[in-house]
C-alpha cells in the first residue's frame, strides 16, 4: 500500500513564517518603544511627562539612540517581509476583510457586556480585524514618520507633507501611543484566552484547504 | 539590643566635635567622587554600565554601518528648506555640554584661525580677513539630536569657498575643527562642500554674540546641531578619522539630516 499525503491537511492558523515574523516583530517593537522613550525624555513633547528610567532602554540619549537605530533595521526588514507575505498569500484579505460596520458595533456592544466569544480562533471578529488593521497601518506610519525625522533634509518633501519637522515628531510619538495601546489590549486578551498565545507558538489548528494561511 | 561587639567604655562624644567638619567633608567628597566616576564612566563610553560589552560593540558597529548608509543617502545638491526672515528666532538657542554662564568669550583682536593638514596655504587668518571673504546668508532650521528645533539666520563664507581659497585637498575624507571650548568636531568632505555649509560670523545681520560662537562657528543645514562647533580656532583637512566630543560618547558621527 502506498502512503499518500492526507489531502485535507491544510495550513495551520499561523504558519511558521508568520510565527517567526510575529516574535521578531514583538522583540523589535519592544526595543523601538523603550529606546524611543529614552530619546523622548531628552526633550519631552508633553511638558512634565517623562518615561521612568526603569522602563527605558539605554541610560541616556546616546545609548537609546544606538538601540533605536539598530532596532529600526530589524523592525523595517521584518515588517516588509510580513507585508509582502500577507499580500502574496492572501492572508490579509482572508483574515482582515471584510469589516462590516454593523458587525463592528455589535462586537463592541457584546464586549462591553463582557460577552467575549473566542470559540473559533481561526476567524477574527470585526473589532479584532479593525485593531489589526490599525496597528499594521500604525507600524507602517512609524517607519514613514521615523524616516522623516531622521532625514528631514534629504526627504524634505515628505516632511512638509507631514506638516513640518515638529509635527512629524509628534506624529511619530502618537504612532507609539497607538501601538502601545494596541499592545496592552493584545497582551491582555492573549493572556485571558491562552489558546491564542499557544497558537502563536505552535501554529494552532489546521485550516480547511480552501483558506489562505 | 546592644551589640556584643560594642565596647563597654565609649570615648567621650565630645572628642569628635573638633573634627566634625573634617569628617563630614571627607564623607561628602567620597560620595561626590563616587558619583562623578560613575557618571564619567557612563558619559565617556556613551554606554550604560549595566550593558554587556558585546551588546555595546555590536551597537557601535551598527552605528558605523549607519554612518555609511547616511553618507550614501546624502545628496550633495539637495538644499535644506529655507524660511522667511520673519520666522528667525532672536537670540538663537544656546546649547553646549555646559551652561551659558560658563561660556568663556574669545578675544576677537588676538584670535587667529589656524589651518592644518592637507591644506596648501596654512597661513593663520584674522577676523578682518575672514570678514573680507564673499558672504552668503542661510535662513535654515537648526535641529538638535534631542528633538527641538528653531529657525536661524546665519551669514559667513561658504566652507567650500574657504577650503578652495586656501588650497585644501577636497578629495580628503574629513574636515576637522578645534574650538576654544575643547569641543573637537569633524564632518565628511561631501557635507563640508555643501552650499549650505558656512563658517558663520553673523546671526540675523549682527556679529555673532559670545555664547553662540564669536568670532567663528560652523553652521550646516545638513547636520544635527552637535555637528556645528562654535568658537573655532583651527581647521584641519585629513584622511584620519578625527571623531568628536559627543561622537566619542556614543552619538552617531555622521549626524546627517
Amino acid at each position: 500500500m502506498v502512503m499518500t499525503v492526507i489531502p485535507d491537511a491544510g495550513q495551520r492558523l499561523h504558519p511558521m513564517p508568520i510565527r517567526i515574523m510575529h516574535w521578531i516583530n514583538a522583540f523589535a517593537m519592544i526595543v523601538m518603544i523603550t529606546s524611543g522613550w529614552g530619546i523622548y525624555d531628552d526633550d519631552v513633547i508633553i511638558r512634565g511627562f517623562f518615561f521612568p528610567e526603569w522602563a527605558r532602554l539605554g541610560g541616556w540619549a546616546a545609548p537609546s539612540l544606538l538601540y533605536h537605530f539598530a532596532g529600526m533595521w530589524l523592525l523595517a526588514v521584518n515588517g516588509l517581509c510580513y507585508l509582502i507575505y500577507g499580500a502574496v498569500t492572501g492572508r490579509f484579505r482572508d483574515r482582515l476583510l471584510p469589516i462590516r460596520v454593523s458587525e463592528l458595533v455589535e462586537t463592541v456592544r457584546d464586549t462591553l457586556h463582557l460577552r467575549i466569544s473566542h470559540e473559533d480562533l481561526t476567524t477574527y471578529n470585526a473589532v479584532q480585524k479593525a485593531l489589526y488593521i490599525v496597528v499594521i497601518v500604525a507600524g507602517v506610519s512609524q517607519v514613514v514618520t521615523g524616516l522623516a525625522i531622521w532625514k528631514p533634509v534629504q526627504i524634505s518633501g515628505l516632511v512638509s507633507l507631514l506638516g513640518g519637522f515638529q509635527t512629524a515628531r509628534v506624529l511619530h510619538f502618537t504612532g507609539m501611543v497607538v501601538i502601545v495601546g494596541f499592545l496592552l489590549v493584545h497582551v491582555l486578551l492573549s493572556l485571558l484566552v491562552p489558546r491564542t498565545l499557544w497558537a502563536m507558538l505552535t501554529g494552532g489548528p489546521r485550516l480547511d484547504r480552501s483558506r489562505s494561511p | 539590643m546592644r551589640s556584643p561587639f560594642r565596647p563597654d567604655d565609649l570615648p567621650e562624644k565630645a572628642v569628635l566635635d573638633d573634627h566634625r567638619p573634617l569628617i563630614r567633608g571627607l564623607e561628602r567628597r567620597g560620595l561626590f567622587r563616587g558619583g562623578l566616576s560613575l557618571g564619567a564612566l557612563a558619559i565617556l563610553t556613551g554606554c550604560d554600565v549595566r550593558q554587556p560589552e558585546a551588546v555595546q560593540s555590536a551597537l557601535l558597529s551598527i552605528s558605523r554601518f549607519n554612518d555609511g548608509v547616511q553618507a550614501w543617502l546624502f545628496d550633495p545638491n539637495k538644499l535644506a528648506p529655507t524660511y522667511p526672515a520673519s520666522r528667525v528666532l532672536k537670540p538663537p538657542k544656546f546649547n553646549a555640554y555646559y551652561n551659558i554662564n560658563q561660556v568663556r568669550p574669545v578675544n576677537g583682536a588676538t584670535w587667529r584661525l589656524e589651518l592644518a593638514g592637507l591644506i596648501a596655504d596654512r597661513r593663520p587668518w584674522t577676523v578682518q580677513e575672514i570678514d573680507a571673504l564673499p558672504q552668503t546668508t542661510d535662513i535654515i532650521k537648526h535641529i538638535c539630536v534631542e528633538g527641538w528645533s528653531y529657525i536661524g539666520e546665519w551669514s559667513g563664507v561658504r566652507l567650500s569657498t574657504f577650503l578652495r581659497r586656501v588650497g585644501a585637498d577636497t578629495r580628503a575624507k574629513y574636515v576637522a575643527f578645534h574650538t576654544a571650548d575643547d569641543y573637537p568636531s569633524s564632518i565628511d568632505m561631501a557635507s563640508a562642500l555643501h552650499p549650505q555649509t558656512i563658517l558663520a560670523v553673523r546671526y540675523a545681520g549682527e556679529t555673532i554674540a559670545d555664547p553662540f560662537g564669536y568670532p567663528l562657528r560652523l553652521r550646516t543645514s545638513t547636520k544635527l546641531g552637535y555637528k556645528n562647533p562654535k568658537w573655532i580656532t583651527a581647521i584641519e583637512v585629513t584622511n584620519t578619522y578625527p571623531g568628536g566630543y559627543w561622537e566619542s560618547r556614543g552619538f552617531s558621527w555622521f549626524g546627517g539630516l
